[in-house]
């Protein structure tokens, strides 16, 4: 691809991400900790590499990198594009590979999880205060009517599987269940115990054995 | 016939003590409206050229950058702040006028402390032995008297395994992009110089020019016969410009 493409590209996203942590000071702050990190995204099929590398005005995106990396994400572009969309907490079973500094991966990943974006404040700086605060107060009670409606439809599909059509155990029987596992664990942890106290009382007993 | 030294100035041939004063001409008369004139050419894609350039630079805190022909600062705006306040980036051009704005706007925008302004010519330039770690002439070459001399001055002041990178236009690489190219150069070009700054000559030079510069592989062979190894090209937009980078052995 011509340099001047990928580099528009890449100067496209820098700025649509930018331009939301401009909404959201605590996320900027949040990376402006990370700054001297650097993550390398290798993506296949398409192939290509991104270096992700916070800084304090947000985040800096580059093609090409020559210095240390923090950590290293390799894996399919449709894997990548997978771990952005969901709220995932491991990588297994995603086809990716990481090296490096984990914890420095779940940094990032935990600040793109908590973005929570001054809508009302992008909206004003487009519209001016009075006709931005009435979007925003639009959007902010149809996001939130959404929201309830989505936690509904995903509770009512919980006790369908669960009650009526009894496809899955239901959490309450989930959590005793592995309650009563930890209890058998540490009954058969004593019980060990007590047998290797038994059997070292017996050794003292009977030395020649 | 005469005896005189001719360089090209455009497509015209003037005598090579003549050039410098010919070209500094030019950058005065267009200094104050240069930035905007950039972006008016090049539909602000000379921002993109630019950023791919300051990639490639893989400039790192504490390093020292000579930014030749800065003009107006926009490389040495994004090195000043990858430098930090442990490195230094100097900015050098010919002309004082367009030293001087670009000194104006890079104090406007808070870079202070790690910035030197040097009215420098890259033939002869200034400073010691292995000075710099990165050196960047960003639309510069081109308007040198000896391209070859320059060259050799970069490599002296550059220290062992520094890189030069040389953003200049070149030799479109399809034939269609190449018509459109000069029919663009020839006549869109003057008449915005002449709208935007009332000076179509300056702008009639900037295209010829760019038409005598070197094409990529004759400039890739300057920089070796220079001295610089591991030398190689990046095309852009289809080879309109090209960004040639070389290391000091």
């Amino acid at each position: 691809m011509d340099a001047t493409l990928s580099t528009a590209a890449l100067a496209a996203v820098e700025t649509v991400i930018n331009q939301a942590l401009s909404l959201d000071p605590g996320t900027r702050h949040g990376l402006a900790r990370l700054q001297g990190k650097v993550l390398a995204v290798h993506a296949q099929g398409p192939d290509f590499s991104v270096y992700l590398v916070p800084n304090e005005q947000g985040l800096e995106l580059f093609h090409h990198w020559e210095g240390d990396v923090t950590a290293e994400l390799t894996g399919p572009a449709s894997a990548l594009l997978g771990l952005l969309r969901k709220d995932t907490t491991s990588l297994a079973g995603t086809d990716l590979e990481v090296k490096g500094n984990i914890a420095f991966l779940q940094d990032l990943q935990q600040l793109g999880q908590q973005l929570d974006l001054d809508w009302e404040e992008l909206f004003t700086r487009a519209l001016g205060d009075v006709a931005g605060h009435q979007v925003a107060e639009g959007l902010r009670a149809g996001h939130q009517w959404a929201k309830a409606r989505a936690a509904t439809a995903e509770r009512l599909l919980g006790e369908f599987i669960t009650e009526e059509a009894r496809l899955s155990p239901s959490r309450h029987e989930l959590d005793d269940f592995y309650r009563q596992v930890d209890d058998l664990t540490e009954s058969v942890d004593r019980a060990q115990a007590r047998l290797q106290w038994l059997r070292q009382r017996l050794a003292a007993r009977n030395p020649k054995e | 016939m005469s005896d005189k030294k001719t360089t090209d100035f455009g497509y015209e041939q003037v005598a090579v003590e003549e050039k410098a004063g010919r070209v500094a001409q030019v950058f005065h008369s267009v200094a104050a409206k240069y930035d905007l004139m950039n972006d008016l050419m090049s539909g602000g894609v000379h921002r993109l050229w630019k950023r791919f350039t300051i990639e490639l630079s893989a400039v790192r805190p504490g390093q020292k950058v000579l930014d030749i022909a800065g003009g107006t600062g926009d490389l040495s705006y994004a090195f000043a702040r990858k430098v930090g306040s442990e490195g230094l980036v100097v900015l050098a051009d010919i002309n004082a006028s367009m030293l001087n704005v670009g000194r104006d706007r890079l104090t406007d925008r808070g870079i202070a402390g790690n910035i030197e302004f040097a009215q420098a010519d890259a033939q002869y330039l200034p400073f010691p032995d292995n000075t710099f770690d990165v050196i960047t002439i960003a639309f510069g070459l081109r308007n040198v008297t000896d391209k070859d001399l320059a060259l050799s001055a970069m490599l002296r002041v550059l220290k062992p395994g520094g890189r030069l990178l040389v953003l200049e236009f070149s030799k479109p690489r399809n034939s269609l992009l190449e018509k459109a190219y000069d029919t663009y150069s020839f006549k869109v070009l003057p008449f915005m110089g002449k709208l935007v700054t009332n000076d179509a000559d300056s702008y009639r030079y900037l295209a010829e020019s760019i038409r005598m510069h070197p094409d990529q592989d004759t400039l890739k062979s300057m920089m070796e016969s220079a001295g610089f190894v591991n030398v190689d090209y990046h095309n852009m937009t289809g080879g309109v410009v090209a960004l040639h980078k070389g290391i000091k052995p």
